[in-house]
């Protein structure tokens, strides 16, 4: 598949509008988290969130996750309301999660658990995504023998079991090393790129942001608002080499200089 | 302190073995050259000898299987209803609201000083010893439990609601493995409790067990049979430690160890 072949064109797969949040804090006094959120993701598109901390974007993860009830406004996945967690809609957080009692393949089968469904069935499609991140060999070692990027590969096969439609992805590589990260950001770009999924990324890093992304959404401190949508508007596949071009410099220039005013 | 550390594996296992041969060696001198009385000390020579002779008794065998079924069925009992109750008390916050002050009560309570009343109740014998073992082996488990149901890391809670997990499914496949590396470091705890309770409790009042043969020849003056019964009660102790151990290398082998 080429690149111009995979540029978003159908419908909106995700949509938002008005969707807000708001918890009780120990007073009792009302916090919005979130306010007057609206955006439309279309199939296959690649969508960078980024914001200064506590602006509401892993509670907007979290709703779109369906972890986390709305207040307000309304939020659909292909047409259908959201309000509990979906099969099409898979989740990756920065911690790898997995548990250390059982083994990179068992971890990696374990939507299949959940599902009630024979690991037999499976087994096979999740040797193969275990090859696909590269621990083919790594499938009967346990978590703790596995590096931390290596952890977060095994996170990635799980997420890919189910085959989701929709990946949604807070900060899945933050807690990594800046060559590991690099690593894992052209491996996710790969996998994405070979599929139809569409992915939703929640990132500190601008460039890591501009880079992977069509659209970045800038977001603003508490209460989360969606203030500017920057499009992206680079060639792909990307290359690591195309960050030193100066379109890709201005992009991330652009970011800053909305966060920065914030 | 710096200087053992600093050592080897193979010299420190040297140590150990020397400190251990030097204590017999002292042992040794200390009755030989008459320093410490006979019945005080007995010569290490009668200690082996009392050793070999009673545990060849059919009498002992005797005994030492009426302490392992006291330790045994009290610890099963014991350590099942603890983790029973824990699971109540995690899945039903309101009843462990009202059983805390009993808890507290009893767990704060030597559960020693209740044996001259368990002896009225359940009659000097086995039964009073299974209570007691019962009553010492229960707060160590229930409370690892019920902190091990507790520390599950919540992401992993969080990932399985994403995949759409039931509560029963989380509890099966997050929460209680979590639980089990604290619930296996109770259970090693009870059992060792449980052992010594069993003997302090045929030492005080019963006609069997290891415990009662520690107190009868202690009772008489037999001073290298008393040692020998105190060994035989050790290795009791210590096999029962070394299973449990083992167990907990195989079951939570997940646990992080240095």
């Amino acid at each position: 598949m080429t690149a111009t072949e995979r540029a978003p064109s159908a419908g909106p797969a995700l949509l938002a509008s008005g969707l807000a949040k708001t918890y009780d804090d120990r007073s009792g006094a009302a916090l919005t988290a979130l306010t007057a959120v609206d955006f439309a993701i279309a199939t296959g598109e690649f969508v960078a969130l980024v914001g200064p901390s506590g602006c509401g974007k892993s509670t907007l993860l979290n709703m779109i996750g369906g972890l986390l009830a709305r207040t307000a406004g309304t939020l659909t996945f292909n047409g259908d309301d959201i309000c509990r967690p979906r099969p099409e809609i898979g989740m990756m957080f920065q911690a790898p999660v997995l548990f250390p009692w059982r083994t990179a393949l068992q971890n990696t089968l374990l939507p299949t658990d959940v599902r009630r469904e024979k690991r037999s069935l499976h087994r096979d499609r999740a040797l193969s995504l275990l090859e696909l991140v590269g621990l083919r060999e790594f499938a009967d070692n346990y978590p703790r023998e596995l590096s931390g990027g290596m952890q977060q590969r095994v996170a990635l096969a799980r997420l890919l079991l189910e085959d989701p439609e929709l990946l949604l992805l807070d900060e899945p590589f933050g807690a990594l090393d800046e060559f590991t990260r690099e690593d894992m950001n052209l491996m996710l770009l790969d996998i994405w790129a070979g599929t139809q999924k569409t992915a939703m990324l929640v990132t500190h890093n601008i460039q890591e942001a501009v880079f992977l992304a069509d659209r970045v959404f800038v977001m603003s401190p508490r209460p989360g608002r969606l203030v500017e949508i920057i499009d992206v508007e680079m060639p792909r596949p990307r290359t690591i080499e195309m960050m030193r071009a100066p379109e890709f410099q201005d992009k991330v220039f652009a970011a800053r200089k909305v966060l920065g005013a914030l | 302190m710096r200087v053992v550390r600093s050592l080897g594996r193979r010299s420190h296992l040297a140590l150990t073995a020397g400190l251990v041969v030097g204590t017999f060696l002292l042992w040794y001198y200390l009755t030989a050259s008459e320093t410490v009385h006979k019945v005080v000390l007995p010569p290490i020579g009668e200690v082996r000898t009392s050793f070999a002779e009673i545990v060849q008794r059919d009498s002992f065998m005797n005994h030492l299987r009426v302490t392992a079924t006291e330790v045994l069925a009290g610890f099963a009992l014991g350590s099942a209803s603890a983790i029973l109750v824990a699971l109540i008390c995690v899945r039903y916050p309101g009843v462990k609201r009202l059983m805390t002050p009993y808890m507290v009560a009893l767990q704060a309570l030597p559960k020693v000083v209740l044996l001259p009343l368990l002896y009225i109740w359940f009659g000097v014998g086995y039964r009073a010893t299974t209570v007691m073992v019962i009553l010492v082996v229960f707060f160590p488990v229930y409370l690892n439990t019920l902190t091990g149901l507790t520390i599950a890391d919540p992401d992993g809670a969080r990932l399985l609601r994403s995949l759409g997990a039931s509560s029963r499914q989380r509890f099966r496949y997050h929460q209680l493995p979590s639980a089990l590396p604290l619930i296996f470091t109770g259970l090693k705890t009870a059992v060792n409790f449980a052992v010594a309770a069993a003997l302090a409790a045929e030492l005080l009042g019963a006609r069997y067990g290891l415990g009662f043969l520690i107190g009868n020849s202690g009772n008489f003056l037999r001073i290298p049979e008393l040692y020998a019964t105190v060994v035989a009660a050790g290795l009791f102790a210590g096999i029962v430690y070394l299973v449990f151990e083992f167990l907990d290398r195989k079951l939570i082998f997940w646990r992080p160890r240095e």
